[in-house]
């Protein structure tokens, strides 16, 4: 519980039992420049714009008085069909002027309750929710934290942060591509996320081989446009070939296999893998399921055995007898 | 800001320059995401919008969407107010190509469309919304020989030359009452004729219809004041024989150009009238002569 009343933001948010419903003239409305948002694609906007046109507005916009003009909070996608539909008023909830951090909490937690923004776009504005929170708790708040506050899982917190630790080239490269209509977009969050995972994990085991995280992104991302790679999965099998020792596998092996990954143009993380350590982890693999196997079978008692499991038990039996004669052979 | 997402964002310098090089409009003359200057209640803010040297306000939305839905609303509030606003639609350039069924949509609706390559490319041309909501001539409701006619004059006000279009229908018009006029002095349907008068008098000379050299304007108000309905067995002839008298005060009065965007608008609402006119007409002056 103390964690908890530590939590409570010192300045508490507006009130919205203060906001008061009124018409407002569209061209009165200015944009939140805080709006983490920051993707609208044109197919969705054109969506609304057809269903506004028909039946009008039906949820009302909040914003807030900032002298004569207003601020949007929430509804920048209503406000801009507005626009475009030469609306001249719209329905507004006219909140109290927020607090900056509270301008930017309050954005976060309306979508976070209503719908999935891209992540790219949240982990964006989070250094300044960071910056801010930091100033007003006097420490910087770590991830649970961070997440009570923004309204956001702290699996969303750690994904957001492996997207901020890639270079703005990549950052901006997914952005553009986030804007296209969703049936067109190649390239996704999900993909630089589990990229940037395998590659991090490869350069602190093997940072002889990568010594440059973005020359492997390159690489990758060209391997994966090209189809050499073909599934996102196959990004963790990366990861794992970097943690041979884990499975006792070959590391010279797996050194090898990364450095044709990432010099030979129509090798595949799939190649690598089956190169280096498919073999170890299928062999921990049969392992962990005899293991779990016996486990259970121990766990039985004589009435629970009925003539169907021991027909399977007997079937065990023989296989193992064959594969045990098999290997004194 | 703009309604326009990112990669739709980067086609706007490649339009402006559309509207420099095709039609003359100076960078500084496009306005951006605006009302309509020349109606600002119009339910729609065009991604361009110009006005051109001829008082027509050049409009162009973005999109990648052929037909985007709020065409519609600036097609319709055009429509309705008689507004000479030539519309486009300007869609990126790929190898799909442009549905049949939505080039047809945007045909029907007089909106041009822009492909935007390395340059643009104009693969419809635009018609002024005022003018769209001309009434359909129905070339069915006419007999064979005069469909041709009526669907030429239809299509060359639509996407060619509205005043030509209209001075075809009043081609054919001309070209009736004057063959009416020569059958006429062939067969005595006069009211002379039908009612002689009881003082003595001589019978009014009757303009040879055939020569192109005599007016229009001579024949028609001859046929008007002389053609008797009860001999030629056309009932209701007479009355379209007033209308027909009617039109050729401003048969000839086309090429006056607007000199200013109210003078345009009128004149665009006068050539929708004139044509759905000339065309009732040309089809009741059919069915009056009984397929002369």
């Amino acid at each position: 519980m103390a964690s908890i009343t530590r939590l409570k933001p010192k300045a508490a948010p507006p009130d919205a039992s203060e906001a008061v419903l009124q018409k407002i003239a569209v061209d009165k409305i200015d944009q939140n420049e805080d709006n983490p948002r920051l993707v609208f694609r044109q197919e969705e906007l054109e969506q609304l714009l057809e269903s506004v046109n028909l039946y009008g507005i039906q949820v009302p916009i909040s914003v807030y008085r900032d002298g004569a003009r207003y601020v949007l909070i929430d509804g920048e996608r209503r406000w801009r069909v507005s626009q475009k539909l030469n609306l001249k008023q719209i329905p507004a909830l006219v909140q109290p002027k927020p607090s900056a951090l509270n301008n930017l909490l309050m954005m976060f937690n309306i979508h976070a309750l209503r719908e999935q923004w891209e992540l790219l776009t949240v982990a964006m504005k989070l250094p300044k929710v960071v910056e801010l929170l930091t100033a007003e708790l006097g420490y910087e708040p770590k991830e649970p934290e961070l997440a009570e506050r923004v309204g956001i899982p702290r699996a969303w917190i750690r994904r957001a942060k492996l997207l901020l630790e890639m270079p703005q080239q990549y950052r901006d490269m997914l952005l553009e591509e986030l804007k296209k209509p969703k049936h067109q977009q190649k390239l996704s969050e999900d993909l630089f996320i589990e990229m940037e995972r395998a590659i991090k994990t490869v350069q602190r085991t093997m940072p002889d081989i990568v010594p440059s995280r973005d020359r492997a992104r390159r690489v990758l991302l060209d391997k994966y446009r090209k189809g050499t790679i073909d599934n996102l999965v196959d990004f963790r099998k990366l990861a794992k070939i970097a943690r041979a020792h884990i499975v006792q596998a070959d590391e010279t092996k797996a050194r090898v296999a990364v450095s044709r990954l990432l010099e030979r143009n129509e090798y595949s993380i799939k190649d690598a893998y089956n190169a280096s350590v498919a073999e170890a982890y299928l062999e921990r693999d049969v392992l962990t399921r005899i293991e779990g196997l016996v486990d259970r079978l121990r766990q039985l008692r004589p009435e629970d055995v009925d003539d169907d499991v021991k027909q399977h038990l007997r079937s065990l039996i023989q296989i193992a007898q064959e594969l045990l004669d098999e290997f004194q052979e | 800001m703009t309604f326009l997402s990112g990669p739709l964002r980067k086609l706007l310098p490649k339009v402006k320059k559309f509207f420099q090089t095709e039609w003359g409009i100076s960078e500084m003359r496009i306005v951006v995401e605006k009302a309509l200057e020349i109606d600002p209640d119009v339910r729609a803010r065009p991604t361009l919008q110009a006005k051109s040297g001829d008082h027509q306000t050049m409009c162009v939305e973005i999109s990648d969407n052929p037909y985007p839905p709020q065409i519609d609303q600036l097609v319709v509030d055009c429509k309705n107010r008689l507004l000479p606003v030539k519309s486009y639609v300007a869609i990126p350039q790929d190898d799909k190509g442009v549905p049949q069924p939505m080039l047809k949509l945007l045909n029907e609706n007089g909106v041009g469309l822009i492909l935007v390559g390395p340059s643009c490319k104009e693969i419809q041309p635009a018609m002024s919304l005022s003018l769209t909501g001309v009434r359909d001539p129905e070339p069915k409701s006419f007999p064979m020989r005069y469909r041709q006619c009526v669907t030429n004059a239809y299509k060359t006000f639509r996407f060619g030359d509205p005043a030509k279009g209209v001075l075809l229908i009043h081609e054919e018009i001309e070209d009736l009452t004057r063959r009416l006029c020569t059958k006429a002095e062939e067969k005595g349907w006069w009211r002379w004729i039908a009612k002689p008068p009881t003082a003595p008098f001589t019978p009014p000379a009757i303009p040879p219809a055939s020569n192109p050299k005599v007016s229009f304007a001579k024949i028609a108000k001859f046929l008007q004041d002389q053609f008797y309905e009860g001999l030629a067995k056309m009932p209701g002839m007479q009355k379209v024989l007033d209308r027909v008298v009617a039109i050729v005060d401003y048969r000839n009065d086309g090429a006056h150009k607007p000199k200013t965007p109210a003078a345009l608008k009128k004149r665009h609402a006068e050539l929708r009238t004139r044509f759905e006119s000339g065309v009732d007409l040309l089809r009741d002056l059919v069915k009056a002569s009984r397929g002369l």
